[in-house]
């Protein structure tokens, strides 16, 4: 396991895996940094990833896994610290200020790196996307969660199904 | 460019919930306007956060009418994992007994719906501050795990929690305790933290399964600690808002002023060694702080003197007073490591004088 003696990383580099893409674009990143994800924690402690096979990620395109990387690198040193205890106020203040900018990005790719999060088990991350888009829920009306979200406005049915729920749940919406 | 709605719509059912979670209920609600497949989620959501700000829309009667709707319509036999009430109230005085009520009866409509986590955090808007009153009666549940009480008032019947058989965990902060007794017979960790104690009474805390024990800073009478066989780990910190403390600086006994009563009120059951330590004793880790001028909580008990010398070790060249914190690290007392804060002239003051040292004393300066 190479998590102990990375520490310094002076007697070699940090151990390296490879991860591929759905599109095949190859990925070398620090082991320590794929292991945020639960998923791939397991094949890359019994050795995968390494020389030249790599760990096939058909669910990731190249684009949104780059963008996961660099969320597991930034990530990678505090919780190898075991959610890091002895961190300082400044490496917090600055993981947070990286996280906020980190998700203010395109829906799109919002969706895609929530799908991701999820499939690779990458706490830390799905956290950090679910509480984006609650943020974009929260104290809106329904129509500008709607707008919000990027729902285009209701069809006359979906507005009659929508008033109909409203009239029943009108305690919801007092 | 794909719309946002191709794919907030296809995410799958837990990631929904995920995102449910962390919504205050009456927004999770309204997400079900969304998609149709979202219609009825949030009835099955396994963690609700109800959110009453002071400037909730119709009120707090229609806040009780929230409430009752989101628990009563939850679908068929879905399990509440947490519930928890966030309230920031602003009520004239008089309309206070009135929120009082709803707020009681929504804690029992979440413990009827066999909520596994309960937090109830109030914050009521009023100069002088006013504490919220639960109703005097037990919780009863089940299937209640965990418990979380803050900005609340307390009593001898809703602190009495033998009617909860599986709760494990135990929170308050800032809670007024009102009662002369706690009890669990299963909690295993337990914090009180910001709350305030009787002045004038001991209030006995009775968790003979208690594995972890916070005791942070809080105010009034150090309570009656009763035997903790399990006891782990003890975090205690006195402050200043102490009443154990001698306004005259003594810690042995009577200071003989008739207006300190800070060494009165030390009874307790006969087989009792100390008041506060005794339950303490137990413990393989204990963290303790306290100001210098704490009276000794444990007069009953002689062979425990040499706690007394911690606390009030002061610096006779500065005359500042200085703060220790004692970690013992088991229970013989084998090894104590006494932690001097605020001492720029430590090194020129006697060690620690016990009057039966233990074997080893660890001296740090932070």
């Amino acid at each position: 396991m190479a998590a102990p003696e990375s520490g310094d990383g002076n007697n070699g580099a940090a151990r390296m895996v490879t991860l591929i893409s759905s599109d095949n674009t190859r990925f070398e990143v620090e082991a320590a940094a794929a292991s945020l994800s639960q998923t791939l924690q397991l094949t890359i402690l019994d050795g995968g990833g390494g020389g030249g096979d790599g760990i096939p990620l058909p669910n990731v395109d190249s684009a949104t896994l780059s963008k996961v990387l660099e969320y597991c690198i930034k990530h990678a040193p505090a919780a190898a610290n075991g959610g890091a205890p002895n961190a300082t106020a400044v490496d917090r203040a600055e993981l947070e200020r990286f996280d906020n900018e980190f998700v203010n990005i395109d829906q799109s790719v919002l969706y895609s790196l929530i799908m991701a999060a999820h499939n690779l088990e990458i706490e830390g991350l799905q956290s950090l996307v679910a509480k984006k888009v609650a943020d974009m829920i929260k104290g809106k009306s329904p129509m500008e969660i709607r707008r919000t979200l990027g729902f285009p406005d209701p069809t006359p049915e979906e507005q009659a199904e929508m008033n109909a729920h409203m009239l029943e749940y009108g305690w919801a919406y007092e | 460019m794909a719309s946002g709605a191709d794919h907030i719509s296809d995410l799958p059912e837990g990631v929904f919930h995920h995102i449910l979670s962390l919504l205050p209920a009456h927004d999770a609600v309204r997400t079900c306007v969304l998609a149709h497949r979202w219609r009825d989620l949030w009835r099955s959501a396994p963690a609700v956060r109800i959110v009453g700000c002071r400037d909730w829309p119709g009120g707090i009667e229609a806040f009780g009418r929230f409430v009752d709707g989101l628990l009563r319509h939850r679908r068929g036999g879905a399990p509440l994992e947490s519930c928890g009430f966030d309230l920031d109230l602003e009520v004239d005085p008089s309309d206070l007994p009135a929120v009082e009520q709803q707020g009681n009866s929504c804690i029992r409509r979440a413990l009827r719906r066999k909520v596994r986590e309960l937090r109830f955090d109030v914050s009521v808007q009023i100069t002088p501050r006013l504490l919220f009153t639960l109703s005097d009666r037990p919780l009863a549940s089940e299937h209640l795990t965990r418990l979380e009480l803050a900005g609340v008032q307390g009593n001898a019947g809703v602190l009495d929690f033998s009617w909860c058989p599986a709760l494990e965990e135990l929170k308050m902060v800032e809670c007024s305790v009102g009662s002369l007794a706690m009890h669990s017979p299963s909690v295993k960790h337990l914090s009180i933290k910001y709350c305030f104690f009787y002045s004038n009474y001991r209030t006995g805390l009775s968790f003979p399964n208690l594995v972890s024990f916070k005791f942070i800073t809080n105010c009034g009478r150090a309570p009656l600690l009763e035997s903790m066989p399990m006891l782990e780990t003890a975090k205690v910190r006195f402050d200043h808002f102490y009443d154990d403390r001698c306004r005259n600086g003594r810690t042995d006994d009577d200071c003989g002023d008739a207006f300190c009563y800070g060494c009165y009120y030390y009874y307790g059951p006969d087989d009792y060694d100390c008041v506060f330590l005794e339950g303490l004793t137990e413990a393989t880790h204990l963290y303790l702080s306290a100001f210098p001028e704490l009276v000794c909580l444990h007069l009953l008990s002689p062979q425990l003197s040499y706690y007394l010398q911690f606390y009030y070790f002061s610096c006779s060249k500065c005359k500042r007073s200085n703060y220790y914190t004692a970690i013992m690290t088991n229970t013989c007392l084998d090894c104590i490591s006494i932690v001097p804060f605020q001492s720029p002239c430590f090194n020129l003051m006697p060690p620690v004088v016990c009057s039966r040292p233990p074997r080893c004393i660890i001296i740090e300066n932070v």
